[in-house]
């Protein structure tokens, strides 16, 4: 993740912070899910990605915005 | 600073020009800038600059810090570029904005339109929302704009009459241009810097008494008795020639011109000062807008951009005679330096007392430094 930074590639981390916000989950660590689920989510409005919406979505179910 | 303005406004076998202080003094220019640049519509950059959804451009606006961007509805809006959570700069460079504006510091979002979409972790990690936190209220602070001739305008006070109001008269005047020009980039665009205040550009632009002297060159073609002085009392002023010749190529062709124009522009062109700080230029082919940038008292950067009337000449194949044009015009402005540089310094000439007009050839002058004294007296 450090390296997709450093690329300075906001789509790819955008998707690396998902993936990262998934593992979270599966191990049941909400809050650090919904803190990737941030990164993520602010990294594909910034790059215009339309899966923006669906990150939104994930984080207003977790009462997150 | 009365009397001062008192003498500016006689009629002009009685005035004297704008005093020595507005041209060198720090406080005149900090009251300037609120009296003359942020109450009025003045000139801040290009359109083209900023030509698809999404691009940005920051500005530094005598020291106000916007940027510009084209909306989704294709619009240019006009913003401070500070952040609305700590103050920061929000855009550095020109950018193509993708999707949304985020502050590099904390990653504060706001869309195109200014509205503040999201605000990262601002209910601690994790938590886009806080109950006592109203994000509809922050969006970006939009300043008034609008373009004309490509020129993006802005009223920073937001107070200024509409600005179909505030130009009527220069439109008025030009209604037959009021047409599409097109830009041909990077050959149609050139910037000078000169050091003196912004205000001796426009002066030395908008009279045409000095040029027989300082463009001897466009004698040949245009003589003094070929010009006119253009003075409307409608915030702006300028000159016009009866003799104005396109330039051909090597076999003889010129560039193409505007539709449906009165036989008057078979031959005149005209050079219009719009106040205050944007300097216009028509003729029946080609146009130019040059924006003047206030850096200080004493520093001023010129930025000239053509404009064609017909979009085929903007193609490869007349790019030697825009080459030529362009060429043209920077030696007539370059030519003009040393005269504006020199009555900068000038004015550090203490007995200097804003200096005696020609009754018949400083109209023009005359009329700008009216309209500049009437801003610092709300007149
Ligand atoms: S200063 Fe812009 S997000 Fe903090
Ligand atoms: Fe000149």
């Amino acid at each position: 993740m450090l390296a997709a930074h450093a690329v300075d590639d906001g789509a790819v981390l955008s998707v690396l912070y998902e993936r990262a916000a998934d593992l979270s989950e599966l191990s049941d660590d909400t809050e650090r899910a919904c803190f990737y689920l941030t990164q993520a989510y602010i990294l594909a409005l910034e790059m215009g990605l339309p899966y923006a919406d669906s990150l939104e979505k994930r984080l207003r179910r977790q009462g997150r915005i | 600073m009365q009397t001062d303005v008192e003498q500016v406004l006689q009629p002009i076998e009685a005035a004297r020009g704008l005093p020595n202080a507005y041209y060198t003094d720090g406080d005149v220019h900090e009251a300037e800038k609120r009296s003359v640049f942020f109450a009025n519509w003045a000139g801040l950059g290009f359109a083209k600059d900023i030509a698809n959804v999404g691009d940005a451009k920051p500005y530094e606006f005598l020291g106000l810090p916007l940027f510009a961007v084209r909306d989704h509805d294709g619009e240019v809006r006009v913003y401070q570029n500070t952040c609305r959570h700590r103050g920061m700069i929000l855009i550095a460079e020109e950018i193509h904005i993708k999707g949304a504006i985020r502050c590099p510091y904390h990653s504060w979002c706001y869309a195109l339109d200014g509205e503040l979409k999201a605000t990262p972790h601002v209910g601690g990690p994790g938590q886009n929302s806080h109950p006592g936190f109203d994000r509809s209220k922050l969006g970006l602070h939009e300043v008034r704009s609008h373009v004309w001739r490509d020129v993006i305008f802005i009223n920073v006070s937001g107070d200024a009459p509409a600005f179909e109001d505030y130009a009527a008269d220069i439109k008025q005047r030009w209604q037959e241009f009021e047409q599409p020009q097109f830009h041909a980039g990077a050959d149609s665009s050139f910037s000078l810097e000169v050091r003196s205040n912004w205000k001796l550009a426009v002066e030395n632009y908008c009279e045409s008494y000095h040029l027989p002297w300082v463009h001897p060159g466009l004698n040949s073609y245009s003589r003094l008795e070929d010009h006119y002085n253009i003075v409307e009392d409608g915030r702006f002023s300028g000159q016009g020639t009866l003799v104005y010749s396109p330039m051909l190529d090597d076999s003889g062709e010129s560039f193409g011109t505007f539709g449906g124009l009165s036989e008057k522009w078979d031959k005149a062109a005209e050079y219009l000062a719009f106040y205050p700080n944007v300097l216009f230029g028509v003729h029946r082919d080609h146009s130019f807008a040059i924006l003047l940038e206030p850096h200080g008292v004493e520093r001023t950067v010129e930025r000239i951009e053509l404009y064609y009337a017909r979009e085929d000449d903007t193609g490869p194949q007349r790019a030697e005679l825009r080459r030529r044009n362009s060429e043209l015009w920077r030696e007539v402005f370059e030519e003009d330096v040393f005269v504006v540089e020199g009555m900068q310094r000038g004015r550090h000439g203490m007995l200097y007392d804003g200096g005696a007009f020609s009754p018949v050839m400083d109209g023009p002058t005359h009329e700008f430094h009216r309209w500049i004294a009437g801003q610092f007296t709300g007149g």
